[in-house]
């Protein structure tokens, strides 16, 4: 899987993602934000999860940044990737925000790392990084 | 939410009924032996299936019943998910 790239704006990480009902039919692309803070898949406003047909069948409640829990929150099973990517399967939850989000789960299941370099978001596949790891330790021990 | 014959509950009923569940049968239990742990309760067969993740949890327990109404919790915690600061900050 090549390395995939996503934007900038007012400092904050965008990427474009395609989401999926069934694995199969892929919604337009999405500009989502990456919240690094946040640790599930996708978080999607309610017109564009009613749009792409997404059917809730699962609550959970979130924790906020000030240690508190919210109000139950509705969850669908469905499957999400960058624009040009394999999909892969999470959970997205059904929110009041405006933005759709994508968190720390989306990025381990896509086997992505995120780097910010020089004004550019690039999200490389874990194995290359792995690769990058091994040379370096092995240029160490010589 | 799934439609079929059966009613739809709402957002809150779903996780209520979940919560006052995983209290009543499964906290005590799996606080003390899977904490951090993600658990899913089927709000109809009161069954929980527990996984290392989110995800996993609520597919496990679609698998045994398709068509079940689900509240995932994570074991000994009050939210199972971090929200972020945007998600924090924008509500």
């Amino acid at each position: 899987m090549p390395a995939r790239y996503g934007h900038l704006d007012r400092g904050h990480p965008y990427v474009k993602i395609v989401i999926s009902v069934d694995g199969v039919t892929r919604s337009a692309p999405i500009v989502a934000l990456i919240d690094t803070g946040f640790s599930d898949f996708i978080s999607l406003p309610l017109i564009q999860a009613t749009q792409i047909g997404l059917k809730p069948h699962t609550t959970t409640r979130y924790m906020l940044a000030n240690g508190k829990p919210t109000e139950p929150i509705p969850v669908a099973t469905g499957f999400a990737c960058i624009e040009g990517d394999t999909l892969v399967r999470g959970l997205i939850s059904i929110s009041e925000l405006s933005s759709p989000l994508v968190g720390v789960a989306f990025l381990q299941a896509c086997r992505k790392g995120l780097m910010i370099v020089a004004g550019t978001v690039i999200f490389l596949p874990e194995d290359e990084i792995e690769a990058l790891q091994k040379k370096q330790q092995a240029a160490t021990k010589s | 939410m799934n439609t079929d014959s059966k009613p739809v509950p709402s957002s809150r009923q779903i996780a209520e009924r979940g919560e006052a569940i995983y209290k009543e049968k499964y906290a005590k239990k799996l606080e003390a032996a899977e904490p951090g742990k993600f658990v899913a309760i089927n709000i109809t067969s009161e069954e929980a299936t527990i996984s290392e993740t989110a995800e996993a949890a609520v597919r496990l327990a679609m698998e045994k019943d398709p068509s079940g109404f689900f509240h995932l919790i994570r074991i000994g915690k009050e939210g199972a998910i971090e929200a972020g600061w945007y998600m924090s900050h924008a509500r």
